[in-house]
């Protein structure tokens, strides 16, 4: 597609707008509030 | 000298530049203003902030030159596959609890961080010196990257560049500080992503379209079109290394994570990565310039370049009207500015905070505190400026590393610091020594030839300096940190 190899068209298309994505989903599964919480090992 | 409109273009430019320089120093009264911009920023410009201080000279000049030769391999292996991850990461694990932690403990700086998670004074000492020595380093292959292109766009010599490019980022700096820094981050993000539009509007019309671009660089090389080659160009291990760098390692790049004391309130963080990065997949756009040129050389509508660091300037003039190539040149300087400012402000914060206030026990007023700051900021600027007139190698092997240097010196101890309850000062300690230490060594005797590594030297250091912090930790008593969420303990947890 595009004259491309598939690797390289499922990195433009498929894995860069999964990770931005996935930045748009720490905004999604944010919880507001509890500001003094947070997930510790 | 260069064309009358594109002068045009960059006189407006620094007249915006400047005006929110002035405009921001009205609300300077204190420290905490001068470093945290009165910690009032909304989301849109801390986020736009947080991109385009990451953003350097490096993207718009080196990634085009780099893509030129190598085509699609460093877009896909830098900002598409791997940079794009900091900012989940890095605002995943840090954001929040940094806000909430500098605004509970009342700290200004990366160091009082340090300070105030790991309680001891030799953890902020040796983070301040790392601080000052990689900023020191970044910033003077920043200017060299500024000198050199006003040297391109005035015609003058490389020197007159530089002064004017210092004057011009040290006056907004000195005056508006964090506040003038941010704003003029947001105005520059917005120049930026308006040249990563244009170019590609213009840079594939000239070529016949995106699959023609393909086509063109698949005749060079088929390897230039993918992410990495064993054969040709970036190795996986390169690829690795990006990731090790640039998603994961950015965790300890002040310069990033000292936007998170900024914000007006925490939950306003909520939608800062998002932004972030969608303005970062834009500015993207802008490598596709060298890959333009490329498939143009090959079509033989333009002479191959003499030095692929060119990529951006020929492709203005082979294919930009005159105003939008004013553009293009000004979203260059731009990401150079932006990155630069933002390494004075957190320099300037290091030095009167952490070295004259804390570290040496001066009380300082409002307004001494922010006298202070301000020569600070003109110190910094005229020391590393004067360094930048002839860099020795030693600096332009630093500015090489300091990426690697933040990553491995700062980032394990900061994470662990926050995020696991079991990593003490010892650990944080030997963490940032050898992180830091090593990052140096290694990266000095893979430029003199002395070793060869597959991995890059500052991912090595930034592994080693987990591994370090992990072990040290846990031979080491546990220490109860106060900062920390509290929860229950068994008294048998409790040694300290």
């Amino acid at each position: 597609m595009f004259g491309l190899p598939t690797v390289t068209f499922v990195s433009l298309f498929v894995i860069w707008p999964l990770w931005l994505f996935l930045c748009f989903l720490y905004g999604i599964l944010y919880k507001e509030g509890r500001d003094d919480e947070w997930h510790i090992l | 000298m260069a064309h009358p409109i594109i002068i045009a273009t960059f006189a407006v430019y620094f007249i915006i530049v400047i005006g929110i320089g002035i405009w921001s120093s009205r609300s300077q009264n204190n420290i905490k203003d001068f470093f945290l911009a009165g910690r009032e920023m909304g989301p849109i410009v801390v986020a736009f902030s947080s991109c385009a201080t990451i953003a350097s000279g490096f993207f718009f000049v080196g990634l085009p030159g780099l893509s030129y030769n190598l085509g699609y391999q460093p877009m896909l292996s830098i900002p598409v596959l791997n940079a794009i991850l900091a900012y989940v990461i890095v605002y995943g694990l840090l954001a929040k609890p940094m806000r909430y932690l500098s605004e509970q403990h009342g700290a200004l700086t990366i160091p009082d961080l340090f300070l105030t998670l790991y309680e001891d004074k030799k953890v902020r000492w040796v983070c301040s010196v790392v601080i000052l020595i990689g900023i020191v380093a970044y910033m003077v292959s920043q200017w060299v990257a500024m000198g050199l292109m006003f040297q391109t766009l005035l015609g003058s010599t490389y020197t007159v560049g530089l002064i004017v490019g210092v004057v011009i980022v040290g006056f907004y700096s000195t005056l508006g500080g964090q506040k003038g820094n941010i704003y003029n981050d947001a105005f520059q993000m917005v120049v930026m992503c308006l040249g990563g539009i244009l170019v590609i509007v213009f840079g594939f019309k000239a070529v016949g379209g995106f699959t023609q671009m393909n086509l063109s660089l698949a005749q060079v090389k088929p390897e230039m079109l993918l992410p990495f080659s064993d054969n040709f160009g970036l190795s996986k291990w390169a690829f690795i290394s990006f990731f090790l760098l640039y998603a994961v390692g950015t965790v300890g790049q002040p310069q990033f994570t000292t936007r998170f004391y900024t914000i007006k309130k925490i939950d306003m963080l909520r939608w800062a990565p998002a932004i972030a990065a969608t303005t970062y997949v834009i500015i993207t756009l802008f490598v596709f310039t060298g890959m333009i040129y490329r498939a143009a050389v090959v079509q033989g509508t333009v002479q191959p370049l003499t030095n692929p660091d060119l990529a951006v300037t020929q492709f203005l003039v082979a294919f930009m009207p005159s105003g939008g190539a004013g553009l293009i040149l000004a979203a260059a300087v731009a990401a150079i500015m932006s990155t630069v400012s933002t390494f004075i402000v957190v320099a300037a914060s290091t030095v009167t905070r952490d070295i004259i206030e804390q570290g040496m026990g001066k009380q300082l007023s409002d307004k001494k505190g922010l006298l202070y700051s301000r020569i600070s900021t003109v110190l910094l600027c005229v020391i590393t400026v004067f360094i930048a007139i002839k860099p020795p190698d030693l600096v332009a092997w630093l500015g090489n590393a300091a990426f690697g240097f933040f990553a491995a010196g700062l980032g394990p101890a900061l994470v662990a610091g926050i995020r696991w309850r079991r990593a003490n000062k010892q650990g944080a300690l030997l963490s940032i020594v050898t992180g830091g230490g090593l990052a140096l060594i290694l990266y000095f005797m893979k430029v003199t030839g002395k070793i060869a590594p597959k991995l890059d030297t500052g991912a090595i250091a930034f592994l080693i300096s987990i591994a370090v912090l992990i072990i040290v930790s846990l031979l080491t008593p546990y220490q109860h940190r106060k900062a920390l969420p509290q929860k229950k303990y068994t008294s048998d947890q409790i040694i300290t």
